[in-house]
């Protein structure tokens, strides 16, 4: 069998293409965004339906007291808890700055229904916050599901 | 002065526009949509405080989940927009290793 020996040239000519061959090998996934997380699908879509039922029930029942009143905090408190769970979450990826602060701005609309809550809000105020919720909420589960690149 | 629903629409619309760029026939059924229903709520609350039904603590909250939600929407946009770019360079570099295979006669990457 004839052995295959190479230049000095050729050796060299060779070695480079393998070498570019992997550079542009490694460059051909090129990633500007974190990947889709479906447990923060499900997790969005849930704090949505909480929220709605929360805004549906204070805009029925603006004032409330005693155990209704408790129930009520503990209500809101539960969806702060869940917001908070969610940051957690897409804190934990790299590439995800524009999610983290949408739900930062969820975290703080949040903080403005528990301050309009203390100023006797109107139920035409109350579905008014809602709807505003819905195009936050809205915005973070389309950024969501665009990552699934399809 | 009583605003109307262009006033805020068109400057919303344009500055959104000027940053995505090319990308822009993408998204922009999303943004005009979620823009106009922002821009319609502000214009409620500014019609409200006007008449006395909001009063001016009330209508800033109301305002400050509408800036939210503007945000909350702008993110949502760039995010969209990089992932329309992160394709068309992954697009880019597959071209690339299709020429380099075809230089070289065989699928070496």
């Amino acid at each position: 069998m004839k052995k295959l020996f190479l230049g000095r040239t050729q050796e060299f000519f060779l070695c480079s293409v393998v070498f570019f061959a992997f550079i542009i090998n490694g460059c051909f996934s090129v990633k500007l965004i974190a990947d889709y997380d479906e447990a923060v699908d499900k997790q969005v879509t849930e704090i949505y339906r909480n929220i709605s039922t929360y805004m549906q029930d204070l805009a029925n029942t603006p004032q409330v007291s005693g155990t209704d009143s408790i129930a009520r905090v503990s209500k809101y408190n539960s969806v702060q808890l869940d917001i908070s769970t969610l940051k957690l979450r897409a804190s934990d990826k790299d590439k995800n700055s524009q999610q983290i602060q949408q739900i930062e701005l969820l975290v703080d609309s949040w903080n403005k229904i528990g301050e309009l809550q203390k100023l006797h809000p109107t139920k035409d105020m109350i579905q008014s916050a809602q709807s505003g919720f819905e195009i936050t909420l809205t915005a973070i589960l389309k950024l969501e599901i665009a990552k699934k690149r399809s | 002065m009583a605003l109307d629903i262009q006033q805020l629409l068109t400057p919303m619309l344009n500055a959104a526009k000027a940053v995505i760029g090319d990308k822009w026939p993408g998204i922009q059924n999303y943004t005009e949509t979620e823009f106009k229903k922002i821009g319609q709520n502000i214009l409620d609350i500014e019609k409200n405080k006007l008449q006395g039904k909001y009063s001016e603590d009330q209508a800033r909250l109301l305002f400050d989940i509408y800036k939210n939600a503007t945000k909350a929407v702008l993110l949502a946009l760039e995010g969209m927009t990089l992932i329309m770019t992160e394709q068309a360079i992954n697009a880019a570099l597959g071209a690339i290793r299709d020429v380099v295979n075809k230089a070289i006669g065989f699928g070496l990457i």
